[in-house]
């Protein structure tokens, strides 16, 4: 096998930088090994251990990098030490030679050098978050705050403060938000419309309106409150405040209320505003529930399915085929289900679609019943389906949205175990999430198990920076069943699952 | 001539020696150190935390060529002046002993749990889970460090550091990083009344320091329990039971790429685990 090596002089870089370099050069065409390290006597050892150590690297200093190609040929090697040189000189965006991006230090500082803003996204460790909250709206700014770690006390006297002022305050713990077209953390390339949100579920809000879009609409205003906005001690302030914005607006036709179901005195004071307006508003609160007979309220529980509502409230001519592919059911391996979520919301649906076909829960680590409670989210059992963006996986680590390692990791080991016959996946897109999933979800499908069956629902529109149809594409050519629909993706996975327990009685 | 100039001087370590240095030892995308005598001093943006021997600057750092550091201001390039008052020196907090050694322990336990349970992505779970068999430097990377743990559990500390030491990925090798982290450990249990693990640590710093400057200073800082300020911050929170405090900083360390965080936090976990016998028992009192 050629090894090649080539010697780089006077540079320094982090061992996170030449960890990624050689994953990146491991991963072309013929190279069997890559490794950029610095050439000390140690690693040289190492270095002869692995049957690495080309000659070029006996003119490097010890301070030197090297790096180490072994490839199946010596065209690919070349080829190899080319990327790497070209990596390790690329600039990345923090380089000195670019352009400075603008940076305050403070908030009056931001707001003097921006001009006319009028809202303030914070994002900054909780016990610090509140404090700045509380300046911005001092400053008449409205807020999104993404931070969480907030207390309840902090929360209920930041909103009733936005109040007093007539501005928002969504969060803590908002992670999405539309606000006149403009997309606030992660959310997704949406067109304006008609259709109002009100949403305590983030993943929630980024379905149904990539869904609405994809159906051909658009939204007028995304608000979200933040999980605890519907609790007894918050009161549903935000939850009724947009309601009543929307309820007014009048580019709002049509409007959406999502999220865990709020306390009953907060869903009293949502009917009687509903009452007293004649726009269809839709509620979905993700669990089956009894709610007043109004002539403009309607409950739906799946997401797609309050998207294709709305839609249709609102007067835009969709098709059903636009929200469900349609696949053969595949033969099962074995008789297990594994889902892997990095949306809270998602997953949430996903179990609650389960629970409607079988009876119980699959076994999960975001459930109150202490049963079907995984106390270790990565010792799944039977049917599970876990969410990786519950705290106790984003310790150290970007959220599943952005870094796919953990689920990369999770996905292997289930496929691992023979009585898994069918995992779920979502991939979510927009802004804020990985730039490109497909590219780190393919190679790790084309290495399981042929007969494993894998199905992905994806996120978002075609409006996206990832560009929704290159990925569809490429996970399907990976032999994943693609699902634009998450409610769809989760009935396919049932009806399979079903299929296989009958044809075993 | 000094010009008018956009850039603060946000902090300065209060061990950062007056002088002037003209020599760069290294250049990072947010750091530039400059060789000063058997240190570095550090020129940093202020994504960087503060350490003893950082200069912090608000925002980007210039292409700096010289510094100069006197009691009342810093010069780069000879033009660019940041003055400084007391208010801007970083003082290293006091690491006191923890308040109660069973939450310590507890909370020792969780750090254990998320670098060997959850945590992937670290030297400790390449001990416990072993690399494809195609990543063959990584493989013998791992065999070194096995071999170092032997040579640990047999108390010969130098043949220890010498499997380790300088091997590894980075420019400061993950090896060295990891024993700087292994001796941040050791001088906290020191400080926490482990005299007993005195003469390990003075046998693992003489062997570990080398003929680089980055790599000494972080060992010194270490021997001393002189860390930055994450690191400080860090092990307050495991003396004072705060477990909110720990997770961040655990964040923010692990999330430090040019001073390899996850490699030290490794050392330093391992250090804990090669305790355990000892914490475990003061856990039962």
């Amino acid at each position: 096998m050629p090894i090649k090596a080539k010697i780089i002089a006077g540079k320094y870089l982090d061992s996170v930088k030449l960890m990624l370099i050689s994953r990146e050069l491991r991963s072309l065409k013929g190279v069997l090994e890559a490794v950029a390290i610095v050439a000390t006597s140690e690693n040289r050892e190492i270095l002869k251990a692995s049957n690495m150590l080309a000659e070029e690297i006996n003119s490097a200093s010890e301070n030197d990098i090297v790096i180490v190609i072994k490839a199946d040929n010596a065209k690919n090697a070349a080829e190899a030490i080319n990327k790497a040189e070209e990596l390790i000189n690329k600039p990345s965006a923090n380089e000195y030679n670019q352009t400075p991006i603008p940076q305050a230090f403070t908030l009056e500082k931001a707001i003097a050098t921006l001009g006319g803003a009028d809202l303030c996204l914070i994002s900054i460790a909780g016990k610090y978050a509140a404090a700045e909250a509380e300046k911005a709206l001092e400053k008449g700014l409205h807020i999104l705050l993404f931070s969480d770690n907030v207390s309840i006390e902090d929360e209920l006297s930041l909103k009733q403060k936005a109040l007093k002022k007539g501005l928002l305050m969504m969060g803590p713990d908002c992670g999405t938000a539309i606000l006149n077209g403009v997309p606030l953390a992660f959310a997704n390339n949406v067109p304006r419309g008609k259709i109002g949100i009100v949403s305590a579920s983030g993943t929630g809000l980024q379905e149904i309106s990539s869904t609405i879009a994809n159906l051909g609409g658009g939204i007028s205003q995304a608000f979200g409150t933040g999980g605890r906005d519907g609790k007894k001690e918050i009161g549903g302030l935000m939850l009724t405040a947009c309601l009543e914005y929307l309820l007014e607006d009048e580019n709002t036709e049509v409007i959406i209320v999502i999220g865990k179901p709020p306390c009953e005195e907060v869903q009293k004071k949502l009917w009687e505003l509903i009452s007293h307006s004649s726009k269809p508003v839709i509620a979905n609160f993700l669990i089956p529930m009894q709610v007043p007979e109004l002539p403009n309220l309607y409950y739906v529980r799946s997401l797609s399915e309050t998207a294709f509502f709305a839609c249709k409230k609102a007067g835009i001519e969709v098709k059903t085929a636009k929200l469900a592919e349609d696949f053969p059911l595949p033969k099962l391996r074995g008789p297990y289900l594994r889902g892997l979520y990095s949306g809270g919301t998602l997953c949430q649906e996903a179990i609650q679609v389960y629970l409607d076909n079988f009876g119980c829960e699959p076994f999960n680590n975001v459930t109150d019943q202490a049963y079907f409670r995984l106390t270790d989210g990565w010792q799944t059992k039977e049917n599970s389906i876990i969410d990786l963006g519950a705290d106790e996986f984003t310790i150290g680590r970007p959220h599943p949205m952005i870094d796919y390692s953990l689920r990369l990791q999770k996905l292997a080991q289930e496929a691992n175990d023979p009585k898994v016959g069918i995992i779920l996946l979502d991939v979510v897109l927009g802004f804020g999430a990985h730039p490109d999933p497909a590219e780190e979800l393919v190679p790790a499908l084309q290495k399981l198990p042929a007969d494993l069956v894998v199905v992905c629902h994806l996120l978002g529109t075609d409006g996206d920076p990832q560009n929704r149809q290159k990925q569809k594409k490429e996970l399907e050519q990976a032999g994943a069943y693609v699902f634009t629909s998450h409610h769809s993706a989760c009935e396919f996975v049932c009806q399979c699952l079903r299929s296989y327990r009958s044809a075993k009685c | 001539m000094q010009r008018k100039n956009n850039y603060t001087l946000f902090r300065i370590g209060e061990l950062v020696p007056s002088g002037t240095y003209t020599k760069v030892h290294s250049c990072f995308e947010r750091v530039i150190n400059f060789a000063a005598e058997d240190i570095v001093i550090s020129l940093c943006e202020s994504s960087i935390c503060a350490g003893p021997y950082r200069l912090i600057l608000k925002g980007r750092i210039p292409l700096a060529k010289e510094l100069k550091v006197t009691e009342k201001e810093v010069v780069i390039n000879q033009e660019i002046s940041l003055p400084y008052s007391q208010d801007n020196i970083w003082k290293i907090p006091s690491i006191h002993p923890y308040k109660n050694a069973q939450k310590s322990y507890f909370l020792c336990e969780k750090l254990l749990n998320i670098f060997i349970g959850e945590e992937k992505n670290n030297l400790l779970s390449l001990l416990f889970q072993p690399p494809s068999s195609q990543d063959e430097f990584l493989l013998q990377f791992r065999n070194c460090l096995i071999k170092g743990i032997n040579n640990l559990f047999q108390q010969q500390y130098t043949l220890f550091v010498r499997q380790i030491k300088r091997r590894g990925l980075g420019s400061t090798p993950a090896g060295d990083d990891f024993l700087t982290g292994y001796i941040i450990c050791l001088s906290w249990l020191i400080a926490n009344g482990r005299k007993d693990l005195i003469k390990q640590r003075e046998e693992i710093y003489e062997t570990a320091l080398d003929n680089d400057l980055l790599v000494n200073t972080f060992l010194h800082q270490a021997y001393y329990l002189r860390p930055d300020d994450d690191w400080a911050n860090f092990l307050l929170a495991l003396s004072e039971n705060d477990e909110i405090n720990l997770t961040k900083y655990i964040n923010l360390i692990m999330n430090s790429g040019e001073s390899s965080g996850k490699d030290m936090l490794s050392g330093f976990v391992f250090c804990l685990l090669f305790n355990w016998f000892w914490i475990a028992e003061i856990a039962k009192c």
